[in-house]
């Protein structure tokens, strides 16, 4: 996967899925559940994100496998950054790139901190949708503010992934 | 977490970044000063340039600032401000091509995050790149990625090591005398993505070589005339393209004060700090 396909899928799901979608549609039940407003299609609509969980989980579960795997082992240069400059030259200016990334970014810790978060996400997810399956009625706000809480936090830890470079001529669009 | 945005309106237009602003109910500042003295994270800002030189100039690290303007929004161009944390908006507030209530809603919930906030340097969000972007810095990157290479193998060398490393911020890293990082002809591939002139043509080549990267470096830094607003990325090229052995080293000092200033323009002490 190249660093512009990870990007787009990291921020697909943080930005795309987890932040715009579940927690705007958390803040919409627990305005419901504290009397503010009246949403007949809040519980739906949550119910709805949560069930479509297991089909998102899988590109989450992807982005921090191919940091895990940046994190471990050295990149094979581009044939074309190979052809310009040379391969092993071009391995050596990669490594240091992905040795200096490990270090100043703490990537393998961020990579164990967002792996532990994505694990207790998806069990308040299970948890919640258990319960809103099991009943018609809107979860109670605790059990909506661990769900908003988990997902905030793993929100916050998928912000702050990256990647080391994994080209070193190649260009892409727009930064 | 928010993120807190505040703005300042120099002509306090309710059809310009006011109106805007006012209705997603961001905190108004009255002068320039006002919003710089106060504790949001961010300022949306329609100014003069001389108070967008102030800002430049005096904002923290932690803090970010997007430049807005109602004629026909600004160009392409890396971030600004001595942190690389102050922006341009692409699209203006009014006239062709404005932007609409949608585009605003998106930059505030982008510069509403902090850890969105803390990346812009280096990263864009897809939400807010037709809004807030520059064009690709890839001779940058690249030459940022080779004098990071020549600054780690400095690190093994016994009068400059220590600083090598110190500047890396990071254990040092396992030399490879086979890569041959610190000569000319490898800098000339990286800036100008063209191989060393042969003997025939050599001046001429190395002038029209020399003339093209100063120009393509010159448009990703967004200055005018590199020599005087980035002596140092000037006298790296000068290195270059004066020499006249292809396996030449570029000098510690040159090595050393260019990658520094890059890890700047690229932001890598945002995200190192960060």
């Amino acid at each position: 996967m190249t660093n512009s396909e990870w990007e787009n899928k990291r921020s697909t799901f943080n930005h795309g899925w987890l932040k715009n979608r579940l927690i705007a549609c958390l803040l919409r039940c627990n305005r419901v559940v504290s009397g503010l407003v009246q949403d007949e299609d809040a519980r739906s609509d949550l119910l709805d994100l949560l069930i479509g969980w297991e089909a998102v989980r899988p590109s989450a579960v992807e982005v921090l496998l191919v940091m895990e795997s940046r994190a471990h082992n050295a990149l094979d240069p581009l044939s074309s950054d190979s052809l310009t400059l040379g391969e092993v030259t071009c391995r050596y200016l990669l490594e240091v790139d992905r040795l200096r990334w490990i270090q100043l970014t703490n990537a393998e810790k961020l990579v164990n901190d967002a792996s532990n978060a994505l694990d207790e996400f998806d069990n308040a997810i299970r948890r919640t949708c258990t319960r809103l399956q099991g009943s018609g009625t809107m979860p109670d706000a605790e059990l909506l503010g661990n769900l908003e809480e988990r997902a905030r936090r793993l929100g916050s830890l998928f912000s702050s992934l990256t990647l080391c470079h994994d080209s070193i001529l190649a260009t892409d669009e727009y930064v | 977490m928010t993120a807190k945005i505040g703005f300042f309106d120099k002509d306090q237009d309710q059809y310009g970044l006011a109106g805007y602003a006012t209705s997603c109910r961001l905190q108004f500042y009255a002068s320039v000063d006002d919003a710089l003295k106060s504790s949001v994270d961010c300022l949306f800002v329609h100014v003069r340039d001389s108070d967008w030189t102030k800002i430049c100039g005096t904002l923290p690290k932690e803090r970010v600032a997007l430049r807005f303007t109602s004629s026909s929004g600004y160009p392409r161009s890396p971030p600004e401000g001595k942190h690389g944390n102050c922006f341009r908006c692409l699209k203006p507030t009014k006239n062709d091509g404005k932007l609409t209530e949608h585009d605003f809603h998106a930059l505030v919930a982008a510069f509403g995050d902090i850890e969105i906030v803390n990346q812009l340097s280096t990263s864009i969000p897809r939400e807010i790149r037709d809004l807030v972007a520059w064009s690709t810095v890839h001779r940058l990157r690249a030459l940022h990625i080779l004098l990071q290479a020549c600054m780690a193998e400095l690190g093994n060398n016994p009068k400059h090591g220590a600083e090598a490393i110190s500047i890396l911020g990071c254990l040092p890293v396992p030399s490879s005398s086979h890569a041959k990082v610190n000569r000319v002809e490898l800098f000339c591939r990286v800036l100008a993505d063209f191989p060393w002139p042969d003997s025939k043509s050599y001046y001429d080549a190395q002038e029209e070589l020399y003339e093209s990267v100063n120009k393509a470096l010159q448009h990703e830094l967004g200055v005018r005339v590199l020599k005087d607003e980035d002596p140092i990325i000037h006298d790296l090229v000068c290195g270059v393209f004066n020499a006249v052995d292809p396996d030449a080293p570029l000098a510690w000092e040159t090595i050393k004060k260019a990658f520094q200033r890059l890890d700047v323009v690229l932001g890598m002490l945002r995200r190192d700090a960060s």
